[in-house]
């Protein structure tokens, strides 16, 4: 299933901070971030940690994280966490979702994306796209909103399957019956820190 | 008159949906400037509508966790570790067109039910892609149809996924030995599916071992893609629990 999840990333490095009504300029900034993305993805000379600096850098102006925690956590358990335990879990989500991102990304790097129209429903765009690999055509939708004016990602679906729904079901099972203090824990045991 | 159309079209723009979009913009922007920690956005509820309700059945719940144990332990201690020899002696190559071949063989099973569920454009494609597959492609060790012929393969249809298009729920949770995460309704229809699939007119033997070599042949060409799930989850058995339970939904929806 998951080599796509890789392409997601490049798709997703590809999704440019944009002007965010103008629909038109998504394809064309994809497909020449995506290219520019597996170009240097595929430069294997730098380390590892140079290598996950240069991602970070790349994914960050695009992917919203903190919008993805707080749609991960939902917002009756987002009530619970006291104001310091929210800011751990913002940077504990996002330095699970980079991590789990760059780990896919570096398995599979011959691959092709082809991003298909976007549309606008409600508050915001689904992007959806496939990722072509020697064998297959698989398919990806990028759910991007506008905020300041540039298009954030909020959601990645990869065969159908919503990150963002993945970890609220993990933490719906999770905190109904462990705190939130054993959630943080379990997290920060799960990027290393 | 003249005020009437003006105070209208002042009306009408003041409703034009890029202009509510702007401000909406504006006003959260604001928002998140001024706390951004405590903010909590919540105009995405079309997608996340569950909150409040009750956690999916999961009665086999205990039985479930055991069986997803084992099955990691199997993964760790034996598929994986033949996965990975098997794919240094094996090419990729030869080891993609024995793939392909194994779901060209599958075709009965997706034509049967494509054909139940009435998708009649899928039934034919799959139709004239094995048609084409097992000639001009060697037994379906090529893909010709795709290739040469415009036929792309359709979405895959079981009868799990029939079922469902008529309406069948999915029941409870399982967690099947080896095979991983399933429901009781698409369990109960990989049976007959499997009457269906020419490995079943094997001999017992023989169709347990190729099954398994099919296995490790898929396994090869996608090995690390369950670590690194498994590594990025909070809890590994209900995230694989609720991505089957996505794909599946979204498979009937098709």
């Amino acid at each position: 299933m998951k080599r796509i999840l890789v392409i997601s990333i490049f798709t997703a490095l590809c999704l440019q901070p944009l002007v965010a009504d103008d629909l038109s300029d998504v394809d064309k900034v994809t497909r020449d971030t995506v290219g520019a993305v597996l170009e240097s993805l595929r430069d294997q000379s730098s380390d590892y940690e140079t290598r996950f600096d240069q991602f970070k850098q790349i994914i960050d102006p695009v992917f919203d994280f903190d919008r993805m925690g707080k749609q991960a956590l939902g917002k009756t358990r987002w009530s619970r966490f006291k104001a310091d335990q929210k800011r751990e879990y913002l940077l504990l989500f996002g330095d699970l979702l980079r991590q789990t991102y760059f780990e896919k990304m570096s398995l599979f790097s011959n691959v092709a994306v082809e991003s298909l129209a976007p549309i606008r429903v409600k508050s915001h765009v689904p992007l959806p796209m496939i990722a072509v690999s020697k064998s297959e055509r698989q398919g990806m939708l990028y759910k991007l909103y506008s905020k300041n004016g540039q298009w954030k990602v909020w959601d990645v679906e990869v065969q159908e399957v919503s990150i963002v729904k993945s970890y609220k079901a993990q933490y719906r099972q999770f905190l109904t019956s462990r705190s939130v203090e054993d959630l943080l824990k379990k997290m920060r045991a799960s990027v290393g820190k | 008159m003249i005020r009437v159309l003006i105070f209208a079209a002042t009306l009408c723009w003041s409703l034009l949906p890029s202009n509510l979009s702007a401000q909406e913009t504006n006003s959260t922007d604001t928002e998140v400037a001024s706390d951004q920690i405590d903010d909590f956005d919540d105009d995405f509820g079309e997608d996340f509508d569950e909150d409040d309700a009750p956690l999916p059945g999961d009665p086999l719940r205990g039985y479930n966790r055991l069986m997803f144990a084992f099955n990691d332990k199997a993964y760790y201690w034996v598929m994986k570790p033949v996965a990975t020899g098997y794919g240094k002696v094996v090419p990729e190559s030869a080891r993609r067109a024995v793939h392909r071949c194994v779901v060209n063989l599958g075709f009965p099973v997706r034509f049967l039910n494509s054909a139940l569920q009435l998708k009649l454009k899928a039934a034919s494609v799959e139709f004239g892609r094995f048609a084409i597959n097992t000639t001009i492609g060697i037994a379906g060790l090529f893909d010709p149809a795709a290739a040469h012929f415009g036929l792309a393969a359709p979405p895959r249809e079981d009868l799990g996924q029939t079922l469902g298009h008529y309406g069948i729920g999915a029941g409870f949770p399982i967690v099947l030995p080896i095979l991983g995460s399933s429901n009781l309704r698409d369990s109960l229809a990989m049976i007959p599916d499997w009457y269906v699939h020419p490995f079943s007119h094997l001999p017992p033997r023989n169709s347990t071992i190729i099954e398994a070599w099919v296995a490790e042949n898929y396994l090869s060409l996608n090995l690390g893609e369950y670590d690194l799930m498994k590594n990025s989850a909070i809890d590994a058995y209900t995230m694989f629990k609720d991505g089957y339970k996505q794909r599946r939904e979204a498979a009937i929806r098709e």
